[in-house]
């Protein structure tokens, strides 16, 4: 590969208790790339968002963001400002308001001009003239498009989403797709999790699917067709954890 | 994991003979050789294992601090598997004195319980101690409740003075229980055999440590192997 | 290197607000906004000086508010401050913010200082009208022992909620959090009481503060060991 990737995994393992969980995944992501993993329940794809968002620590093997490792405790504060993770949570304040959340965790990251990029974000995620509304009032679409301008606050050069279409409607699904297909156009590589095969292909330059600890499948979109990846998909999954 | 079982089971060989044959001796000496207490008569013996096992119990609670801060800075779980036998040994040693202490009370002072500074710190630390077992109980996985009960550990260890002072200031007066006669200082059969009984118990504690250390190791490889049993990939 | 050292290398951005003091703020604009665990905390400390004068019939044991008003001031605190703490953690469990907090590029230590910070406020903000409360009750003339008792309160409850921010924030990570942190806090929290009702007792009787002095003392190196403690082990408490 020509450039150096932004984040690249080397042999990354995770084991729970005794149960592996990922087993020597390796994994390359571009500036500007964005990557769909699919995979069964409990195939690690959670837990391997978890750990390139320095939210849990790989038992095994190193994960890198631009070639510093993330378990380099003296950078850690470094990295996390370069990273933007979206749970399947929305890890949002429900009685504050939206413009009240992206403030605060605005001010957590000291992002300079704050008025202005939360204002930014909010036209972003079209959700202007909702910013004064408390979360709890939201449907799930807007809490989940208000979720992707959190993790988005400090303009992170990484984006993680753990399954960001699971509960979304098919409206709120496609707006959520542009919102994530214009971000590889910001110059950041972003990573998804997804269930939804046709949603992740649609949206993401390459899949992969996660299987047996590893990415056993991993291809750019223009050589993957659907049914390609449904019958990988159907063949892979059902096989082990 | 592989060189610390045959060491504990060599540890337990030849401490579970020697325990046995102190343990015997200090009978012997507290109930035929030590002259009874002129103030407190018969029922003063009970302090020969009264006052051994409050020491064992904060032997485990210091054992239970050591390892915590081990487990933090090492992240290996052996460190936590020891934490939770000596907690476990510390909660059983403080019962002791709980019980113990109110049997001695009610012929000595006429009431089964005293708010007395010792006792009361030894209540309250049970307490504390009592909470990080149900603590472990309730964490989701086994590192958090490694991680969030090393916490516990070590808050609760600092605690301990803490709380002594303060039940001391609050209520004074514990009673000198080895005083004989005229006021010259502890006879000396009474002095050696609390020393013995002091010494065994240090034994016993070891050793009761090293049978609850391994199990915990044993526990960790069945669930190890069970977990391997249901993952078929691995 | 121990891990707490590493991490207080980082330096944060010289105009940006400390995070201790953004999180602070936080919770008090979500607390203004559902006023939930004052209201909580206020309602269970009335109920609770309730149940005590029902317990001990004062009038007719002709007690006086300087006898019992020690004990009642720090049963209704203790109490009332576990639903606030507890309450302070579980909002940030709701939504998985607490993993939020924990990727800021903030030290931990900056969450467990804004979270007791904010916890304080609460415990006094439900301090400052029970206290009236009660005095009205118990038939007490509060304004003349106002200072010294403040100063009491606040040491105390500092106390109180330094270690009760770090066995929340420990026990909100379990499945029955609401069982385990009193479990917790009340036997650890001991020495605080115990200093707290001595030295309070002395005030209501009308003793100078030399009296008690030392307590108020003891009781701030009380809460200066667990802010420490707090401070460096919260980085393994807020960890996944």
């Amino acid at each position: 590969m020509s450039a150096p990737s932004l984040v690249s995994t080397r042999n990354l393992e995770f084991r729970f208790g005794a149960r592996p969980v990922l087993r020597g995944l390796n994994l390359d992501l571009h500036r500007g790339e964005s990557l769909a993993v699919f995979g069964s329940n409990g195939a690690g794809k959670t837990t391997l968002l978890r750990i390139l968002a320095t939210l849990l620590r790989p038992t095994g093997g190193e994960a890198f963001l631009d070639e510093v490792p993330l378990s380099a405790r003296a950078q850690r504060s470094h990295l996390r400002r370069r990273i933007g993770f979206l749970s399947h949570q929305s890890m949002l304040y429900e009685r504050l308001t939206a413009r009240q959340n992206l403030h605060f965790y605005a001010r957590m990251y000291g992002v300079d001009n704050r008025a202005r990029r939360c204002a930014e974000l909010l036209e972003m995620v079209e959700l202007g003239g909702r910013e004064d509304d408390p979360v709890e009032e939201f449907s799930k679409g807007m809490q989940q498009r208000l979720a992707l301008a959190r993790a988005l606050v400090h303009d992170p050069e990484l984006v993680l989403l753990d399954e960001p279409f699971s509960g979304l409607d098919p409206r709120a699904s496609s707006r959520l797709g542009t919102l994530l297909q214009d971000l590889p156009r910001r110059g950041k590589a972003v990573l998804f999790t997804s269930h939804h095969l046709e949603m992740g292909l649609g949206v993401a330059h390459r899949v992969a699917i996660l299987s047996g600890g590893s990415f056993a499948f991993d291809s750019p979109r223009e050589s993957t067709s659907l049914e390609g990846l449904v019958a990988a998909y159907a063949s892979l999954a059902g096989r082990g954890a | 994991m592989e060189r610390l079982d045959p060491m504990l089971r060599t540890i337990e060989l030849v401490l579970f003979p020697v325990v046995a044959v102190l343990m015997v001796a200090c009978l012997y000496c507290i109930f035929c050789v030590v002259p009874n207490e002129v103030t407190m008569g018969a029922v003063q013996r009970i302090f020969y294992f009264h006052v051994p096992s409050a020491w064992v119990a904060f032997l485990g609670f210091f054992v239970v601090f050591v390892a915590s801060t081990l487990y933090l800075t090492t992240r290996q779980l052996v460190w936590d598997t020891l934490a939770h036998a000596a907690a476990e040994l510390g909660v059983l040693f403080c019962a002791i004195v709980l019980l113990s202490g109110p049997i001695w009370a009610r012929p000595a002072w006429g009431t089964w319980w005293t708010w007395e500074a010792r006792l009361t710190t030894t209540l309250v630390l049970e307490l504390v101690f009592v909470a990080y077992l149900v603590l472990r109980s309730q964490a989701e996985s086994r590192d958090q409740a490694a991680r969030l009960a090393a916490v516990v550990g070590i808050v609760g260890f600092l605690d301990v003075p803490l709380i002594y002072f303060s039940v001391k200031l609050w209520r004074g007066h514990h009673p000198i229980v080895f005083k004989s006669g005229g006021g010259e200082g502890l006879e000396p059969a009474m002095l050696k055999t609390f020393m013995l009984c002091m010494f065994t118990f240090t034994l016993f504690f070891s050793l009761l440590l090293a049978l609850r250390f391994r199990l915990g190791l044993l526990q960790e490889d069945l669930a190890e192997i069970k977990d391997r049993e249901m993952s078929p990939g691995a | 290197m121990p891990r707490w050292l590493a991490a207080g290398r980082e330096v944060a951005p010289l105009n940006a607000t400390p995070p201790a003091l953004v999180i602070c703020v936080k919770d008090l604009q979500q607390e203004l906004k559902t006023r939930e665990s004052f209201t909580a905390a206020f309602f269970f400390a009335l109920l609770v000086q309730l149940v005590f004068s029902f317990a001990f019939d004062f009038q007719s044991l002709g007690l006086g508010f300087q006898d019992v008003g020690a004990g009642v001031l720090w049963i209704t605190l203790t109490f009332s401050s576990i639903l606030s703490l507890q309450n302070s953690f579980v909002i940030e469990r709701e939504k998985n913010c607490l993993a939020a907090l924990a990727l800021c590029p903030c030290d931990p230590s900056s969450v467990f200082l804004g979270k007791f910070l904010a916890n304080l406020i609460f415990v006094l903000a439900v301090q400052a009208f029970v206290l009236p409360i009660s005095a009205l009750f118990f038939g007490y003339d509060l304004a003349a022992v106002a200072l010294p008792l403040s100063l009491v309160v606040v040491v105390n409850a500092a106390g109180f909620s330094a270690l009760g921010t770090l066995f929340a924030a420990i026990s909100v990570r379990t499945r029955r959090s609401e069982l385990l942190l009193p479990l917790l806090l009340f036997p650890a929290a001991t020495p605080v009481v115990i200093w707290g009702v001595k030295a309070t007792r002395l005030c209501l009787a009308g003793r100078g503060l030399e009296a008690y002095e030392y307590l108020v003392g003891l009781s701030a190196c009380f809460g200066a060991i667990f802010a420490v403690a707090g401070v460096l082990l919260f980085d393994y408490v807020l960890e996944e």
